[in-house]
């Protein structure tokens, strides 16, 4: 079977193009970029790359005509619009190409939002507070739409969190693991939603292999919660182990990410934007305009000296309330990132056939990946100590 | 009042859309009076997002200004120069400055005989660690500079970029990461420094495509009171590395960031911090990116304005020029020049 991989040159087209042509021999593996620069990442894939644009119709029958199978990793960021209108070309030549029969779509954990919150949207009907995550989910649609016209098999993964060697959700934990005020909240008892690059190609290996069609959230099996996570991370790597967030703090961070509007209530953002502008704006504002200033100064001579008292009162308190709250530091619970405090996904999970372990050497070569790609990042001398061990 | 520079913008890129032009509307001292692009459509778009009056794609139509910005590809940039110095503009260069340093100095040399001014656009210069760095190394409070480690990488997520990029051809972009990316970190580290010579003692690179994907070398610099250190430098598109600079004392280590928002951290034999300076409490240098612009535009302003070298002189950025060529010579890696 020939498979495209589109987005070859991302985090994770780039790491499925690798390991799919390393691995299975009776994949024939076709990466497809945008440009020769990101091509160049695959200089040394046991694969074909081609390098062309798949909006093009010409193109993306050169690029895709003698495949039988796609994975769909590409995605056009930018301007809304812009991207939108990248995004649902991709899709739409891709679905005209009359040999492929079979298309992985990787969506994302995004379309459920920042922080999933289970009572708020559904797998049928997520709830995006994001561009990207509203893009995904109407490329999804899209998607739906053009399998059932075209009568092709289509596969969608909300795909979660991918964490690994070179993943940027592993660069995220050992970046906070090394953040001395940073800790986890609810002790990390929270689903991470994550997924290791290497089941996720095990996933498309077996997935390829058969003859499903469907849509399902992607995640590690079992589910790893955020604690499992971190100790893995810092456990490979020697690093502290990250302490917990008490959970009267983890509680109130969660009332204050939800309180502030985020996605769920748009007159609370609107009503929280309305009281900062008044506390902060309003001398501002005062002090800014030099009519006004004078037309008070010019009030105040006039006024009992008691009254001209409470009035600079009220003005200097006002100052001083104004330099306080932009020179104390956010409060850390205000800090947290919403997918530590997020429920799971909702909705199916793919269950993940075969055995990552039968592929690679198992967990110690996963944490013998991890460790080799942290040296690197560890010191600036890290480039050569890895070249050497290379 | 001084009088207000008319500026012409040649290319129409992203760097010209996402911070020359949002800052150069803001500035007062400036006006944007045309931009030029060979994809007119494109110079046209520009220019009505950004309320500049003219757009061409031939440079000999546009009118005549004080300053012109060049942010075409290196590769493409010696007949444009050529113009612009023949006309009387003074240029401001984006990064890098030249592919060589024969253009480098060719392009002082033609700019000299013109009787102009020219500039090249290396912000990080003006962000609040480098600058700081700048300042503490000058004044050597902790002893001999003994090493100097730099690396900047991450793994390429993504372009953004169609195939007509031009930074999958080496004849435009002059070679890969190490001159497009890479001469930052180097012009960083040589201007914290105030490095007066280098010595490159061994290079390597990772290649595809006819593209350096990641480069390292190793060698030494010669600082200004003519003592020596060691350096190692790295630059990688392929692999995540460490992000920083690392300055190494005889009594304590230095670590700086390498954004606007970067840290600089002092700590003492035995690890202990002793200061650091972050982005929320800038002392020296510029908070955000668009002001690191904003500024090095105004040192160019003031160099047009008084004939005296500024921070962003082209001839300041010679030693970074001199070190990315001996690091491709080095590797015997082709470039545009050769």
């Amino acid at each position: 079977m020939r498979v495209a991989i589109t987005g070859a040159g991302g985090q994770i087209g780039s790491f499925l193009a690798f390991s799919l042509a390393q691995r299975d021999q009776a994949l024939d593996v076709v990466a497809v970029c945008r440009n020769v620069v990101a091509a160049g990442l695959l200089e040394s894939a046991p694969c074909s790359v081609r390098v062309g644009s798949l909006t093009e119709p010409g193109s993306a029958q050169l690029l895709l005509g003698d495949c039988d199978a796609v994975v769909h990793c590409a995605y056009a960021a930018g301007l809304p619009g812009h991207a939108w209108a990248v995004n649902k070309a991709m899709l739409t030549r891709l679905f005209a190409i009359p040999r492929i029969n079979r298309v992985i779509y990787l969506s994302s954990v995004a379309v459920y939002g920042k922080c999933i919150v289970n009572e708020v949207g559904s797998f049928e009907k997520p709830h995006a507070d994001t561009g990207y995550g509203r893009a995904k989910w109407r490329s999804e649609l899209l998607a739906i739409r053009l399998a059932r016209r075209t009568r092709r098999r289509l596969i969608v993964w909300r795909l979660g969190h991918v964490y690994g060697s070179s993943q940027a959700m592993s660069q995220f934990i050992v970046t906070k693991a090394r953040t001395t005020q940073f800790s986890l909240p609810f002790d990390g008892a929270m689903p991470s939603n994550a997924i290791h690059i290497h089941r996720l190609t095990n996933a498309v290996k077996v997935s390829l292999a058969t003859e499903s069609a469907g849509a399902w959230n992607v995640t590690d099996q079992p589910q790893q919660t955020w604690r499992q996570l971190f100790d893995w991370h810092t456990e490979t790597l020697g690093l502290p182990r990250v302490p917990a967030m008490p959970d009267t703090l983890s509680r109130e961070a969660k009332r204050r990410y939800l309180a502030r509007g985020n996605g769920l209530v748009p007159w609370h953002a609107l009503r929280r934007a309305v009281t900062v502008a008044q506390a902060t704006g309003r001398t501002a504002v005062a002090r800014s305009l030099p009519r006004l200033r004078e037309f008070g100064y010019r009030m105040l001579e006039r006024l009992p000296s008691t009254l001209e008292s409470k009035a600079g009162a009220v003005y200097w308190s006002a100052l001083a309330r104004e330099a306080i709250v932009a020179a104390t530091p956010a409060s850390g619970v205000d800090q947290v990132e919403p997918w530590l405090l997020s429920d799971a996904m909702p909705g199916p999970y793919l269950a993940i056939g075969g055995d990552v372990d039968a592929w690679e050497a198992g967990e110690v070569s996963q944490r013998a990946e991890l460790m080799h790609w942290f040296a690197r990042l560890n010191s600036p001398q890290g480039a050569w100590l890895a070249a050497e061990r290379l | 009042m001084a009088r207000v520079l008319r500026v012409g913008v040649i290319g129409a890129g992203n760097v010209v859309e996402r911070y020359h032009l949002p800052v150069l509307s803001a500035m007062s001292e400036v006006r944007v009076e045309w931009l030029c692009d060979r994809m007119e459509p494109r110079a046209r778009g520009l220019a009505a997002l950004f309320g500049v009056r003219r757009a061409f794609s031939d440079l000999e139509e546009c009118p005549d200004v004080e300053v012109v910005l060049i942010a075409i590809p290196v590769g493409f940039r010696r007949p444009v120069l050529e113009r612009a110095f023949r006309r009387g503009w003074h240029a401001f260069c984006e990064k890098p400055f030249a592919i060589s340093s024969e253009e480098h100095s060719w392009i002082l040399d033609r700019a000299k005989a013109a009787g102009v001014q020219v500039g090249v656009g290396l912000m990080r210069r003006f962000y609040p660690a480098t600058a700081l760095a700048r300042h503490v190394l000058s004044h050597r409070p902790f002893g001999a500079v003994r090493e100097v480690w730099a690396s900047e990488g991450a793994r390429q997520r993504g372009t953004g970029r169609d195939s007509d990029w031009y930074q999958g051809s080496v004849a435009a972009a002059g070679g890969g990461v190490l001159i497009e990316t890479g001469v930052h970190i180097v012009d960083q580290v040589l201007f914290a420094t105030g490095a007066e010579a280098f010595e490159v003692g061994s290079c390597a690179f990772e290649w595809g495509k006819g593209l350096d994907y990641e480069a390292r070398a190793l060698g030494a610099l010669r600082l200004r009171d003519k003592a020596e250190c060691r350096f190692g430098i790295a630059v990688s598109r392929i692999n995540d590395l460490y992000n920083g600079i690392v300055v190494h004392f005889d009594e304590a280590r230095m670590s700086l960031g390498l954004t606007h928002e970067g840290e600089l951290v002092l700590t003492d034999s035995q690890e202990r911090v002793l200061a650091q300076l972050s982005s929320a409490e800038p002392r020296r240098g510029q908070r955000s990116v668009y002001t690191a612009f904003a500024a090095e535009w105004s040192e160019f302003i003031r160099q047009c304005r008084t004939r005296v070298p500024s921070l962003v002189d082209g001839a300041s950025a010679v030693l970074t020029t001199e070190f990315v060529e001996v690091c491709y010579k080095w590797a015997a890696v082709p470039t545009a020049e050769s």
